[in-house]
Parts: structure tokens; sequence; C-alpha cells
């Protein structure tokens, strides 16, 4: 096991595998990963090519803010007012349970 | 934050003696959340309001037994979740699921294709939202729009959003209330967020 790994069987793999790590992502592969992004979820490598591309792409960083704004206008949709009718309902169903 | 815990634990304590106000101001806080996100489990308006009526008779029947080490809201939504899962829950939810995790969340056309020097950059770039600042006449129609495209999402999007976004359900809390794992909540959260950005987009462009 110990000679096998010693010479590897694809001479350039670990420097394509280098390249393909720190290969900069497309905007097409971005939009795809805004959310992971916003939730803290990316690898620190994934996390550090999605900050390099975003900082130089204006297409990008509009599509992230609108995503924000979208949050946003999501987060300010206020609940309904307790229909009076059903709060009675529970109510009722309180003075039953309790005597 | 501090002060709203020992409110809520003080209601507790007096609904545990059949106190009445207590029981109402509860009620009241949390049962336009309960509803709202029991909505997005079963399939009308009348099932949610039985849904969270079965709820608070559960509260009510063990409070005492209720030992404040998870916060009430959170005990609230895993009983709500529970009931309604009973009630038969859409049984396609897991297929559902699979089939949004299926393809792009941004029109192709809307990149340069795979035999272009620029493959992958935006072709036609999105456009810049407004300020909308919340009363804004505009902030208003965002919302109606989001709002609207929210009710059409695929349910499980619906019910991921509605936690998140619209309840402030942090997401470990999320993927215990649907039985769902982190990274399928994040995947049925993106898809749903994207869905409604682009109908804003939609309607900005078209506006404009």
């Amino acid at each position: 096991m110990a000679a096998d790994s010693a010479v590897p069987r694809r001479p350039f793999a670990r420097l394509r595998n280098y390249f393909a790590r720190n290969r900069p992502l497309a905007c097409q592969e971005m939009v795809e990963l805004v959310t992971a992004y916003l939730e803290d979820a990316l690898d620190a490598p994934t996390r550090s090519r999605f900050e390099t591309h975003l900082a130089g792409c204006d297409g990008c960083a509009t599509y992230l803010e609108g995503l924000r704004t979208t949050v946003t206008a999501l987060g300010s949709i206020t609940d309904e007012h307790l229909d009076p009718v059903f709060l009675d309902r529970l109510m009722v169903a309180f003075a039953e349970m309790t005597g | 934050m501090v002060s709203e815990t020992t409110d809520e634990s003080e209601l507790i304590a007096a609904l545990r003696y059949g106190d009445q106000v207590a029981f109402a101001e509860l009620v009241n806080k949390h049962t336009p959340a309960l509803l709202r996100a029991a909505r997005t489990y079963v399939p009308s308006h009348a099932i949610a309001e039985e849904v969270v009526q079965e709820t608070w008779i559960a509260l009510v029947k063990g409070v005492g037994k209720f030992e404040g080490r998870s916060s009430l809201r959170t005990w609230l939504f895993a009983v709500m979740a529970n009931i309604a899962k009973a009630r038969g829950v859409r049984e396609r939810r897991d297929k559902e699921a699979l089939i949004a995790a299926m393809g792009p969340t941004v029109d192709p056309s809307r990149f340069h294709g795979p035999d272009d020097p620029r493959a992958g950059a935006w072709k036609d770039p999105p456009v810049a939202f407004p300020d909308s600042p919340e009363g804004s006449v505009l902030g208003r129609e965002l919302r109606a729009i989001a709002q609207r495209e929210l009710d059409k999402l695929p349910s499980r999007q619906r019910a991921v959003v509605t936690l998140r976004d619209l309840i402030g359900v942090d997401s470990a809390e999320v993927c215990e209330l649907l039985d769902i794992t982190p990274a399928n909540q994040r995947v049925l959260l993106h898809r749903g967020r994207t869905a409604i950005r682009q109908t804003l987009e939609d309607y900005l462009t078209g506006r404009a």
C-alpha cells in the first residue's frame, strides 16, 4: 500500500485537484450557491472562491442583493389578525377543560 | 428577549392554575404563526384551525408537565407538527422534495453557453431592485407579490420558506419540524427563495 502511494498512477492528479479546487466560479455556479453562502454552509475554500467572484462581479452582487431584498419582503409579511371567532372557540374549549 | 421569556414563564405558571387571561394572552401571541405554519401541512384553513385548536388543548392538558426546557414556541410548533402529520399530510412530499432538487434555479439562457469563451458568465444580468423601504409603496407591492408567489410554491418549499423567512424559525428547528436533513432544508429554501426572487425581478423589469 505504501509503495503504491509513493508512485502516483496519475502523476499530476494533485496539481489537477489543486486547480480544480481553486478554479474561479462561474456566475452560473454562483447563483446555485447563494443560499448556502447566506446560511454560512459553504466550506472555507468554496466560500473564499465565492467571495472572490462576488467582489469582482456586478451581476452576481446584484443577484445576491435581490435575494436579500426578497428575504426582507418575505419577512415583512405580517400575520393576519387572529380571527375573533376562532379566538372565541379556543376560549370556550379552554373553559370546558378547566371547568 | 430575556424579559419576554420571563413573562412567558409567568403566563405558563398562571395557566397551571387555569388562568383564562394568561391563556388568552398566549393564544393571541402564538396562534397567527401557528396557523400559518399549520396551513403548510394541511390542505385547508379549516383543518389548520382544528390542528391549532388541538395544539392548545394539548398544552392546557400537559402544562403541568411542561418544564420549560425548550421555549414554549418550540414546544407548540413541535406538537402542532405532530398533530398535523397525524392528520394525513400530503403523501407525495418526499418525491416532491427530490423533484425540487433537480435543475437550475436561474434560466440557463441568461448565461453564455459552453462554446462561448465567457461560458457560464451572465449574458442577461439581473436588474438591481430599487430601494424599497418597509412601508413604501414599492415595499408593499413587493410584499404582496412575494406572498402570492409563496402561496404557489410546492408544499415543502412553502413550508420551509414560511417557517424560516416569515416566522423566523432557525434552520435546525425547521429540520426537526419537517423531518428533513440540513442539506434538504437548504435546497428547499434555495428553490423557494430564488423562485420568489425571479418573480420580483420579472415584476420590476415589466414595470420599468
